[in-house]
């Protein structure tokens, strides 16, 4: 493999990236409001309503919803929310240009504004529900415990060699201070890698014994108990919403 | 208000964005200097209320239609660099999503109603409020002041259609954008101002700056020349008190669809296919071969929905996406500033 200084940018981007989420998983600690089991289906319906939809007014209607819902979280996490949603929404503008060209220019309105509110839909969530939530959410919906502990182990993994690919990537930057000899400067992204995989091996190692030592037999419990109130009443009414407009709107056109 | 494209010449509309540039400069730099992150916030809640005001149309002796602008209600409240700032951002997404008011007028709109009208307005209630020291003097001097801001930015509008005609002609004579001279832009702008219009404004300001008063916790803008311990503006001065300027909007958001209930295009917003029948005999050049923009939500409606849902979301998402955006730019500002 070719060494380049690209690589080492590429890396510390990935690694910067990996950081912004695990920022973002410092959110509502305690009770739940509103059940995330609730949450991540709502979400999961409201983006299958948008992909069926086959006008533009559904999707304004739930733009509307997702920008008030914007507007009241906090700036830092809108910030980290339209950082997500603008290079999504620019692709999409892109890819759909051609269309504007053939006389058909509300197909890129329709579909950029069906990514920009399945995107902003996911966003939110992410901005609003822990990982660690959304682990119990996949328990409580019943899906099969070896694929929530899969998914489990692959996020938290993530952020770990995000963390330490950073760190060596700062390390071979280190290095490079001063260094007349030019092979320091060629670090090549392979070798960063190649350590990563190391390190992550033996994490995985230590953790499965880990596990074992702990008695964890691939099992998720719901620790907390979560009251029914009216908060999660509030989301099934939005559910019966969002279908009952979406109905009303494809019968329209 | 809001003028249309193709109304106004591309020169005419260059020279207006062109002032209005270092407008917003020195306003970036005053609301920067003077506020905090929490207070920048605010100026969105002030562009909604601004957003919302330009949605209730009133009819007008004559077929035509006005509405509030609410500019000297943001200056009084946090400015009116603020307030330039917040009916900017109105304007931007009025005219980019709704299509009210043009793309090449945006500069010129922007001086009449984010620049005249809140200047005007501020410093004609400051002036009032000297006058008036009793309790309720400020919302007396708002209201004077509101008065005088819609009215001195109507007459800037009126003079800005009105010079077209002698400036920019066709081979044949004929105006190629607005087609009425100052002689008849002038009293029609004026006269619903001066009138159905102003009164609107005035009674919109009063009732929210009241509300505003007693809901909210921020020392306002106006009063800080005339209390005792001038604090930063837009700034939680009582602790105890919750803020609660948002159910007036929410309340107000509700009743938007009043504004459908007024039949009849203000004047100088009709469409190229209806100048022609409102007396001027023929529809200039500029404006069939001039730009045409489409926007996403045209005229606050959308095909497949009730007028009355429409006009609500129009609101919903005009209102949402102003404080979205002041949102991001309070980032930018420090936590505290510096005494």
């Amino acid at each position: 493999m070719k060494n380049s200084p690209a690589g080492t940018k590429i890396m510390k981007t990935i690694s910067l990236l990996l950081k912004n989420d695990t920022e973002m998983s410092k959110i509502e600690k305690g009770k739940w409001v509103i059940l995330p089991a609730l949450r991540l289906l709502f979400v999961l319906f409201l983006i299958i309503l948008i992909s069926l939809s086959k006008n533009a007014a559904f999707v304004i209607v739930v733009f509307a919803g997702l920008v008030v819902r914007l507007a009241m979280l906090k700036p830092e996490t809108i910030k980290m929310v339209v950082m997500r949603l603008v290079p999504a929404s620019l692709l999409t503008a892109i890819i759909m240009l051609p269309a504007v060209f053939l006389g058909n220019p509300r197909s890129l309105i329709v579909v950029t504004g069906k990514v920009i509110c399945s995107v902003l839909t996911l966003s939110e969530l992410n901005a609003s529900v822990a990982w660690k939530d959304l682990t119990h959410a996949l328990q409580d919906l019943h899906l099969p415990q070896i694929f929530i502990l899969t998914i489990d182990m692959t996020v938290h993994f993530l952020v770990i060699l995000g963390r330490v690919s950073n760190a060596i990537v700062e390390a071979v930057e280190l290095r490079t201070c001063g260094k007349k000899n030019p092979n320091w400067k060629k670090a090549p992204t392979g070798g960063i890698l190649g350590t990563t995989y190391l390190i992550s091996e033996r994490m995985s190692r230590e953790s499965s014994e880990a596990m074992v030592v702990r008695g964890f037999s691939g099992e998720y419990k719901t620790l907390k108990k979560h009251k029914f109130n009216w908060m999660d009443l509030l989301y099934l009414f939005a559910f019966v919403l969002v279908l009952l407009i979406f109905i009303y709107l494809e019968r329209a056109m | 208000m809001h003028i249309p494209d193709n109304y106004l010449s591309p020169q005419t509309a260059a020279l207006m964005t062109a002032i209005m540039v270092p407008v917003w400069g020195v306003s970036i730099h005053k609301v920067r200097k003077q506020m905090t992150q929490e207070s920048v916030s605010k100026i969105g809640i002030g562009g909604a209320y601004s957003f919302i005001g330009m949605m209730f149309n009133i009819p007008i002796p004559g077929g035509t239609t006005g509405h509030a602008v609410g500019g000297t209600l943001i200056a009084a409240t946090l400015g009116p660099h603020a307030a330039c700032l917040a009916v900017t951002v109105a304007l931007l997404l009025q005219a980019l999503i709704f299509g009210d008011g043009g793309i090449l007028a945006f500069g010129a709109n922007c001086f009449n109603m984010a620049f005249v009208m809140p200047f005007v307005g501020y410093y004609i209630s400051k002036l009032v409020r000297k006058l008036l020291k009793f309790k309720a003097g400020d919302i007396v001097s708002v209201a004077i002041g509101s008065y005088f801001g819609i009215n001195a930015a109507s007459l800037m509008a009126a003079i800005e259609f009105g010079v077209q005609p002698y400036l920019f002609k066709d081979a044949a004579g004929q105006a190629m954008y607005c087609p009425y001279g100052l002689n008849v832009s002038i009293p029609a702008m004026m006269i619903a101002h001066l009138t159905v219009a102003g009164l609107a404004e005035v009674i919109y300001t009063v009732l929210v700056y009241s509300f505003l008063k007693k809901a909210s916790n921020q020392k306002f803008y106006l009063e800080k020349d005339f209390s005792r311990s001038a604090k930063e503006i837009g700034d939680d001065s009582v602790k105890e008190k919750k803020d609660f300027s948002w159910i007036l909007l929410l309340v107000l958001m509700i009743l938007t669809p009043l504004g459908l209930l007024a039949e009849g295009t203000a004047w100088g917003e009709w469409g190229a296919d209806e100048i022609a029948a409102t007396g001027a005999g023929f529809t200039p050049k500029g404006m069939t071969e001039g730009i045409n923009f489409e926007a996403m939500i045209p005229d606050y409606s959308m095909a497949g929905l009730p007028d009355i849902a429409a006009y609500i979301l129009s609101a919903i998402i005009g209102v949402a996406l102003t404080v979205v955006i002041f949102k991001l730019i309070s980032l930018t500002h420090k936590k505290r500033v510096e005494e």
